[in-house]
């Protein structure tokens, strides 16, 4: 892994997710990081370099992606440690791993208490899938940025980055001035569908969520 | 096979070839009757044999008397086949009008995905509330359980419903959203068979599991495995998922009909008649306790003669040496007498009645010390700290456990005298017992009473983060994550580090709990009307 220039702000990035939903498949496409990556054994965890230019200067990732061990239940507390920011992804067309995005949240912010996090549904290239915008509701109770994403198609690739970095500069203005190189698209997702579908979670993010408590029957 | 008939012959004590006979009248009730003479004849003359010959010569050999014992035996077996697939068909049924009288349901926590059953305009409830929607008003329910985001029900009359996420065929029924946009959120009949009267039901992350009254198993759904939906029906081995129920596991004799089953996220367990344990499905870090590493892990890899292997039911051996509480006392299988599925590790439990004799063995992830097995190299990584074949857990046998529940990287156990053990990780409050530090990541050094559970315990249950119990008195207390509000606290986001009484909401007045269970991110729980509930828990105490 190449040194950074000595003065480009470098941030640490915890990629969580179940196994399964392409979390190596969607740090894999930014390419300079791909094949800068360093492989950290007694972690088993490699690290992407992942650079980005902003009309505020260059910012980079460093991007923890696991080697596999998250997949039986989660990351113990020692890998969180020092994380900045943090993607937890799931795959739409199975929604089971949507299941576990609370715990990877709940281990998120017990270690790392209040750092930004882009909660993330993969494979929007999947044709047919039949979920209803408002059945994804984590986001909203727990205050996260969403965003639907095709990491086989680059599709929204830069969003949870630029998201990321607006926040972590504290600067709602930052723009990414380039993109990065990234791998070419082996698949396609069809505008129009995930254009109607971005509505949709538009307007069901602005129904209010329900807030009701039960009543209790006296003791 | 040749018999004599030998009616007319009961005071001759040699016993050669053909001891049954066939009178005694074709009445099932004659024959309920003769069979019971044959068991205490062939026990009569056995001990009479022995007697004899032990006076003889005490240290005589008794091979040939074991040996027409076992032939004995086993005549009496095959004659009266039907008796005895009568007296376990009986059993199950008595054992589950005995736990489980019939009532509501009742859902509460996260429902985003439809898994509380009430309809798409109910995304969350904090505290427990009916799920007597649709299909489900009116209907008597004995049990239910919980998957990762889905919810299946299980009728008096022997019927399954489901509601929640369908993606990789969990409801095991049509749903389609074209037709109706809100088709999961609604309670929908479980597509088995019109025949098939289910006794019980399990279900992990994407399947389901119904054991039918005649001892066979149907399934349907998917298991993933690390690299994602993977497969399920071993004779369709490219289809990822089956979206309906077919039969799994069809029983070939009386002892092998199945009489308990247990899913973990993704892989199945089965208890016969005798106390055999089945497994299949996913095999990753051991959790089915019959391959090793090699054959084990990467089942994605897997070639299409090992993965129907996998998804094949398939007998667990556990170690004859060392002593289960029964079935082993001459060197034989040990006989099992509950199973126990967590989501990557399992357990089964050879104990008797009130667990003053009790072995458990464990298999698995143990990454947390989930499995109880404390020896585990440091110098692994905890996804490498796995068990992959049966082994007697020490620090848990001899402690009076007759049955377990598990999560993701916790176990907990329920005692002969209504006592409740955990082990494992703590994290979130899991374990349910006072810890210095709770609130950091950690696990327990050796398994712990849950001592803040205020009386007899009748029933536990685990999720993946928290747990349950319902105590004799009908009550249920929980622990663990309440993040979702899945332990229906209220709107409180706090874990309950230790058991909290789940309080009641109007709908349950009158009402006590008779089963309780946790899926992903909700939970759902049968209540039923306290006089009914009464002549039950009286009956599992007689």
């Amino acid at each position: 892994m190449s040194a950074p220039p000595s003065n480009t702000p470098t941030f640490k990035l915890i990629l969580v997710g179940d196994g399964g939903t392409g979390k190596t498949t969607f740090v894999k496409r930014h390419l300079t990081g791909e094949f800068e990556k360093k492989y950290l054994p007694t972690v088993g965890v490699s690290v992407h370099p992942l650079d980005f230019h902003t009309n505020c200067g260059p910012i980079r990732f460093d991007c923890w992606d696991t080697a596999g061990q998250e997949k039986f239940g989660g990351l113990r507390d020692g890998y969180y440690i020092h994380g900045q920011c943090a993607i937890i992804m799931f795959d739409v067309t199975s929604r089971t791993t949507y299941k576990n995005v609370p715990t990877w949240h709940r281990d998120i912010t017990r270690v790392c208490e209040d750092i930004p996090i882009v909660l993330c549904g993969n494979k929007v290239d999947v044709r047919n899938r039949q979920v209803r915008a408002k059945s994804i509701t984590f986001h909203r109770k727990k205050n996260l940025q969403y965003y639907e994403l095709s990491a086989k198609s680059n599709y929204n690739f830069e969003k949870p980055f630029l998201y990321l970095a607006r926040k972590l500069s504290g600067n709602p203005q930052l723009q990414f001035t380039e993109s990065p190189a990234l791998a070419p698209p082996t698949v396609t997702v069809d505008l129009a569908e995930v254009a109607a579908y971005e509505k949709e979670l538009a307007d069901a993010a602005a129904q209010p969520l329900p807030d009701e408590d039960d009543e209790l029957l006296d003791a | 096979m040749s018999k004599r008939a030998r009616d007319d012959d009961s005071d001759s004590d040699v016993v050669d070839v053909g001891y049954v006979g066939r009178g005694r009248g074709t009445s099932i009730e004659g024959r309920v009757n003769a069979y019971a003479e044959h068991a205490r004849a062939l026990n009569v003359q056995f001990l009479k044999h022995v007697e004899r010959k032990i006076a003889q010569e005490p240290t005589a050999l008794l091979l040939s008397a074991v040996r027409d014992y076992a032939r004995y035996a086993r005549e009496i077996r095959d004659e009266f086949q039907d008796v005895l697939a009568r007296e376990g068909a009986m059993e199950a049924r008595a054992e589950t009008v005995r736990e489980r009288a019939s009532g509501t349901v009742f859902a509460w926590g996260n429902g985003d995905s439809g898994q509380l059953g009430m309809g798409g305009d109910v995304d969350e409830k904090r505290r427990p509330a009916s799920v007597e929607y649709g299909v489900m008003e009116n209907v008597k329910v004995l049990s239910v359980a919980c998957g990762g985001t889905h919810t299946i029900a299980l009728t008096s009359g022997g019927t399954c419903f489901s509601w929640g996420n369908n993606d990789g065929g969990a409801l095991g029924r049509r749903v389609d959203k074209d037709k109706n946009p809100e088709a999961e959120y609604e309670p929908g009949k479980v597509e088995l068979p019109l025949d098939v009267k289910v006794l019980a039901i399990s279900t992990g992350d994407s399947h389901g599991l119904a054991l039918a009254e005649n001892g066979s198993v149907y399934a349907w759904g998917a298991f993933r495995t690390a690299n994602g939906e993977w497969a399920f029906n071993p004779k369709t081995l490219d289809a990822k998922k089956t979206m309906f129920p077919f039969q799994i596991y069809t029983p070939k004799t009386q002892k092998e009909r199945v009489k308990a089953i247990a899913s973990g996220v993704d892989h199945a367990l089965a208890l016969t008649q005798e106390g055999g344990v089945y497994s299949w499905g996913s095999s990753e870090k051991g959790r089915l306790g019959r391959f090793a590493e090699s054959e084990a892990e990467n089942n994605e890899e897997a070639g299409d003669e090992l993965k129907r292997r996998l998804l094949t039911p398939g007998r667990v051996s556990f170690p004859t040496s060392g002593g289960a509480a029964i079935g082993s006392a001459f060197g034989g299988e040990p006989v099992m007498t509950a199973i126990v599925a967590g989501d990557f590790h399992s357990f089964a439990i050879s104990a008797n009645e009130d667990g003053s004799k009790s072995t458990v063995y464990g298999w698995g992830l143990s990454n947390c010390n989930q499995l109880g097995i404390f020896d585990t190299n440091p110098d692994l990584r905890g996804d490498q700290q796995v068990t992959y074949f049966p082994k007697r857990v020490d620090c848990l046998s001899g402690r009076r456990i007759v049955s377990g529940d598990a999560g993701t990287h916790h176990s907990i156990f329920l005692t002969g005298d209504g006592k409740v053990i955990s082990v494992g990780r703590w994290t979130d409050g899991r374990c349910g017992v006072r810890v210095a530090n709770a609130a950091v990541d950690g696990q327990l050094d050796e398994p712990r009473e849950i001592e803040d559970l205020p009386g007899r315990v009748v029933k536990i249950t685990c999720g993946g983060t928290n747990g349950g119990a319902i105590l004799e008195d009908g009550h249920a207390y929980v622990w663990g994550s309440q993040y979702m509000g899945q332990l229906g606290l209220g709107p409180r986001e706090e874990d309950a580090h230790l058991p909290e009484k789940l309080q009641y909401t109007k709908p349950m007045a009158g009402k006590v709990f008779s089963e309780i269970g946790f899926g992903g991110q909700h939970a759902a729980a049968v209540l039923v009307d306290e006089t009914e509930a009464g002549r039950g828990s009286k009956r599992a105490r007689a």
